[in-house]
């Protein structure tokens, strides 16, 4: 088993599209590490005043233009008790200082939002890894080498979900190493003290679970389907269209959402448009029990079918 | 058979269509093949065999019957006997953005073969120069040497090869003829189907023919080769006329071709036409038992035109 696991591992970093992916991934976040080094920079104390003397009087002028009737308000929508000034207030609202320095600290913001991506970017993959073989008919070679089927899907779901959770952790490691320069030399390092590196790394590594049960259960779809296409197609119609339209007609649906569960079991925490949601811990295992259905019931159909 | 090293009994694969209803490929192949030398596997387009070899490698899973390769039940021990297996079913199926090295390589790790032994079945095959070129860039019977050479890598005691000589030019197919005589003169079984039937005459010491999933004839290629078709000899002299009329007057079936008589007599009753002829005043220069090719033979048991002629 471990010298199959070996060689799937092998052909996997050998396959152009994983070489392809990896050429991208680094390319976007080496321009995106440059695009926020560049926008990033510190504010020195005179700076600071006049931008906060700027909005303030952009925000008195939002305020008169308002009581002088350019937003046209109707009076009587003002509640009673109330003055149009104080009506206007409200409407226009407190106004944000932009802080254009960055801070290390939402570095754990940015993988939290970059997981989704990454975690799709895997399940394409896994699919692609199967399909493929699938497609070129290489499956029949290695079984006239390795005859037993379980071992062989066992060995390439496994590297399929190995390669995906190594990957994953690797590119947030890139984008922090990314970032990090905006941080050090143009920004703010405040705040990273050891409960956010935890807290960080628990994102990380609860992201990579995630993108390594994304890319198992799409190697299992494409063993099912054998073929890429069908793969990425049942993913595509279940997360993008079967799911969210369940859960917008169904809300308790939600407990058992592969997107409301991925969510609550990478962020440690239940999501803003999750309202029926589970624990972290149980989140998690729900969607394992889910991948390790979609593998079993892949693992049936290549026992029983023919390979032709 | 005891002691055969690939044993088929009753098998029988059909295939659902997807559209409803059943092919047969197989219907009730027996089938044994003794240890060393080369076994040639014929039939024609569709007859079964690429379906037979499958069931054989665990590929395919019969409909009813039972395959055994080197003793082993096949698909539950087949896990036991195949690092002593090399084969190739139909075209060879490798990673076509791969080397053929990186092919190899892959292969040989999963039993522990080494890169030098990879080095070695390339070389063996004439594709060392391109070894390191992506398969893609491969002809087609560059590709089906380097099938051979992943079927080699093993060292196998058993070889199973579907059309090996597949898209290969005609040095490629001597090559590939001597390469497989050579493994079967070593004392390793070589099993290989192939349409092209006068290669199986010259590489084969055995043969089985398939037809419609069934076999219909098999043995040493000499015993296939006569399958009645003891009953015709040549007959050569100067006045091919009066030869046959001679012949035709004393009662037998003579028939004049270009240069000869065709007489539809055993080589045992050649002392019979000489008498016939020499009363006559005739004088035989060649008197010899037709040479049948395996292709008539095929022909006749199978009832269809032999492969290569086919469209």
């Amino acid at each position: 088993m471990k010298a199959l696991l070996s060689v799937e591992l092998r052909r996997i970093l050998a396959r152009r599209v994983v070489r392809i992916a990896a050429l991208a991934g680094l390319l976007a976040i080496l321009i995106a590490g440059g695009t926020l080094f560049a926008r990033s920079h510190r504010l020195d104390p005179a700076a600071r005043r006049a931008l906060e003397q700027q909005v303030a009087a952009d925000h008195q002028a939002a305020i008169a233009a308002c009581v002088n009737g350019e937003f046209g308000i109707p009076v009587d929508e003002v509640p009673p008790g109330e003055t149009l000034e104080q009506f206007c207030r409200d409407f226009v609202g407190v106004p944000e200082i932009p802080d254009p320095t960055f801070h290390l600290i939402a570095f754990q913001t940015i993988a939290v939002n970059l997981s989704g991506l990454f975690i799709v970017l895997f399940a394409v993959l896994g699919a692609t890894l199967i399909g493929a073989e699938w497609h070129a008919g290489t499956i029949t070679t290695e079984l006239t080498w390795e005859p037993r089927r379980a071992r062989l899907h066992l060995a390439k779901v496994l590297a399929a979900a190995a390669f995906a959770l190594v990957g994953f952790v690797a590119l947030q490691v890139l984008v922090g190493l990314a970032v990090t320069p905006a941080a050090v030399l143009r920004g703010v390092t405040r705040g990273m003290d050891a409960s956010w590196l935890w807290s960080t790394a628990g994102v990380v590594a609860r992201g990579a679970v995630v993108a390594a049960l994304a890319a198992a259960a799409g190697a299992s779809i494409a063993f099912i389907g054998r073929g890429t296409a069908v793969a990425v197609g049942v993913l595509f119609v279940y997360l993008a269209v079967l799911e969210p339209m369940f859960r917008g007609v169904k809300p308790w649906f939600q407990r058992w959402a592969v997107y409301d569960n991925a969510a609550r079991f990478i962020m440690g925490q239940t999501a803003g448009f999750t309202q029926h949601g589970r624990t972290t811990v149980a989140a998690g295992v729900l969607i394992g029990m889910y991948v390790g259905v979609l593998a079993a019931a892949s693992l049936a159909a290549f026992q029983r079918r023919d390979v032709t | 058979m005891p002691g055969s090293v690939i044993e088929v009994e009753g098998l029988r694969k059909e295939y659902r269509r997807l559209r409803g209803g059943r092919t047969l490929a197989v219907d009730g192949l027996d089938l044994s093949v003794p240890p060393g030398g080369v076994f040639g596997f014929l039939g024609p387009n569709g007859a079964g065999k690429t379906t037979s070899i499958r069931c054989l490698l665990g590929l395919v899973r019969p409909t009813a019957g039972r395959c055994r390769l080197l003793g082993a039940e096949v698909p539950g021990g087949l896990a036991r006997v195949i690092q002593r297996v090399g084969s190739i079913v139909e075209t060879p199926t490798l990673y076509p953005r791969f080397s053929g090295r990186l092919n190899l390589e892959l292969l040989g790790r999963l039993h522990g073969i080494g890169r030098s032994t990879c080095t070695a079945r390339l070389e063996q095959v004439g594709l060392g120069h391109r070894a390191d070129d992506p398969v893609r860039t491969y002809s087609l019977g560059m590709r089906q040497r380097l099938g051979i050479a992943a079927a080699l890598l093993k060292d196998p005691e058993v070889l199973i090869l579907d059309e090996p000589a597949n898209g290969l030019d005609p040095a490629g197919i001597k090559e590939v003829r001597d390469l497989l005589r050579k493994l079967g003169s070593e004392g390793r079984t070589v099993f290989v189907s192939s349409h092209q039937l006068s290669e199986i005459q010259q590489m084969c010491d055995q043969v089985a023919i398939l037809s419609q999933g069934r076999y219909v004839a098999g043995g040493p290629v000499v015993e296939v080769l006569a399958h009645g078709r003891q009953q015709t000899m040549i007959v050569r002299l100067a006045e091919l006329e009066s030869g046959r009329s001679a012949l035709v007057a004393a009662g037998l079936d003579a028939v004049r071709r270009d240069d000869h008589i065709r007489v539809n007599l055993p080589l045992t009753e050649a002392a019979r036409v000489t008498e016939i002829l020499a009363r006559k005043g005739l004088y035989l220069s060649e008197l010899r038992p037709e040479e049948i090719s395996l292709e008539a033979v095929f022909l006749e048991l199978t009832g269809s035109p032999p492969p290569e002629h086919a469209p």
